[in-house]
């Protein structure tokens, strides 16, 4: 059976915690090929589902530690796509964040 | 009889290997040994890689040292064997952690069929580090269960300072208790918390666009109104269920999540440079961290999944 494909299987993106605001950024190299409705944090095991129109995807590493407590805290998480040449922003989402507990 | 077991068990550690070897058929019970209940947490490769005098002495005996522990009144006796520095500090942990689940179970604070009872139970294990003075030991349980590490050790402070004189099993249960608290009191703060921001946001929606359909009801509540509801949820969630849980219960009462308020928003070229650039400030002040490094330019440093914070009062 073959593994479910994750985000980072398909792009660099990688997940910020700015401790100023509690804000959390998630950074990625390429658009998604889907609609992103909104993302999903299980406290329980880090998972971090990415929730598409037509498509479920998980981040593909586990977000725990000193991630957990800022999740718990957020409420939206804001996405922007990147230009990994200029390092420079292309676009911004924000997006609503739920918890679950299992 | 249990107190024969005990004392003769303490004699044991006094006395020696022979005074155990004749004491061994009377110590010897039919059921399950402490140490072995316990091997989960770790030490079962510390234990087989360089055993004890006591851990031998517990195994050929059946167990009955440990298992007589655990039935025992904690008094001097296990203070003392706590002390001795032939036991690992996982099996020192174990004692006590197994001590606290019984007291827990014996109040009714927690039963075997809680669906939470496995989760209790780790708790209980991170209190008996605790006591035993091995904060990376507590501090790697309580990492692992999500509870923050200066919470743990707070609660047992606090259990210890107000009640100096107390046994180990009631400052384990106080000490539960207080996290109980403080738990319940962080995820309070942080509903209210995040009903007043959903306030705020459905707020700023009406201005530019029509509220997302039903995402009223949550931002209607007073902050009365939703500690009552938590109170509601806690009660029906037992001891353990409304740790980490009380966002999803709230939502689980009221049919809707508090975060069913937002809705995505696409970020304008203006909204998208501010945010980089206030994650890019944070990130050189050395006020961000991330997954992975610096793989966009930020400059994060990776994500530290353990801080030894701990500070034993």
């Amino acid at each position: 059976m073959s593994k479910r494909k994750t985000i980072l299987d398909e792009m660099i993106a990688d997940v910020y915690v700015n401790k100023d605001d509690g804000s959390i950024t998630i950074l990625h190299e390429k658009p998604f090929d889907d609609e992103l409705l909104n993302l999903q944090y299980s406290a329980h095991n880090g998972d971090l589902i990415f929730q598409f129109k037509d498509k479920e995807m998980k981040f593909g590493e586990e977000l725990l530690g000193e991630f957990l407590s800022y999740f718990r805290d957020s409420t939206h998480i804001t996405l922007l796509q990147m230009d990994m040449k200029t390092k420079n922003p292309i676009a911004g989402l924000e997006v609503p964040l739920s918890i679950i507990y299992h | 009889m249990v107190p024969l077991v005990y004392g003769a068990g303490v004699a044991v550690m006094a006395a020696g290997r022979f005074l155990l070897a004749r004491a061994a058929p009377a110590l010897i019970r039919g059921a399950g040994s402490l140490f072995t209940k316990k091997l989960t947490i770790g030490s079962a490769i510390a234990m087989s890689a360089a055993p004890t005098a006591l851990s031998f002495l517990d195994n050929k005996t059946g167990n009955a040292i440990s298992e007589a522990l655990i039935k025992s009144p904690v008094g001097q006796g296990l203070e003392k064997l706590l002390s001795m520095n032939e036991w690992s500090q996982d099996q020192k942990a174990s004692v006590v952690s197994n001590l606290v689940i019984d007291q827990l179970e014996a109040r009714g604070s927690v039963s075997s069929n809680d669906a939470d009872y496995e989760r209790t139970k780790k708790i209980a294990d991170a209190f008996g580090h605790i006591a035993i003075g091995d904060q990376i030991g507590a501090a790697t349980i309580a990492t692992n269960l999500g509870i923050n590490t200066s919470d743990l050790v707070a609660s047992y402070n606090e259990a210890k300072d107000q009640n100096p004189n107390a046994s180990m099993a009631d400052i384990g249960v106080l000490s539960f208790n207080n996290l109980r608290n403080k738990i319940r009191q962080q995820e309070l703060d942080a509903s209210t918390q995040n009903l007043q921001q959903t306030q705020q946001i459905e707020q700023k929606q009406r201005t530019v666009a029509p509220s997302p359909s039903g995402s009223a009801g949550i931002s209607a509540l007073s902050g009365k109104q939703l500690s009552s509801a938590f109170d509601t949820a806690a009660d029906n969630a037992g001891f353990m269920g409304m740790v980490l849980k009380g966002v999803s219960l709230l939502a689980g009462i009221f049919g809707e999540s508090v975060q069913a308020g937002f809705q995505k928003w696409a970020l304008s070229n203006m909204e998208t440079t501010a945010r980089h650039a206030t994650l890019e400030t944070a990130s050189k002040a050395g006020n961000t961290f991330s997954k992975f490094g610096d793989a966009f330019g930020i400059g994060g440093k990776p994500n530290l999944t353990y801080t030894n914070d701990l500070e034993m009062g």
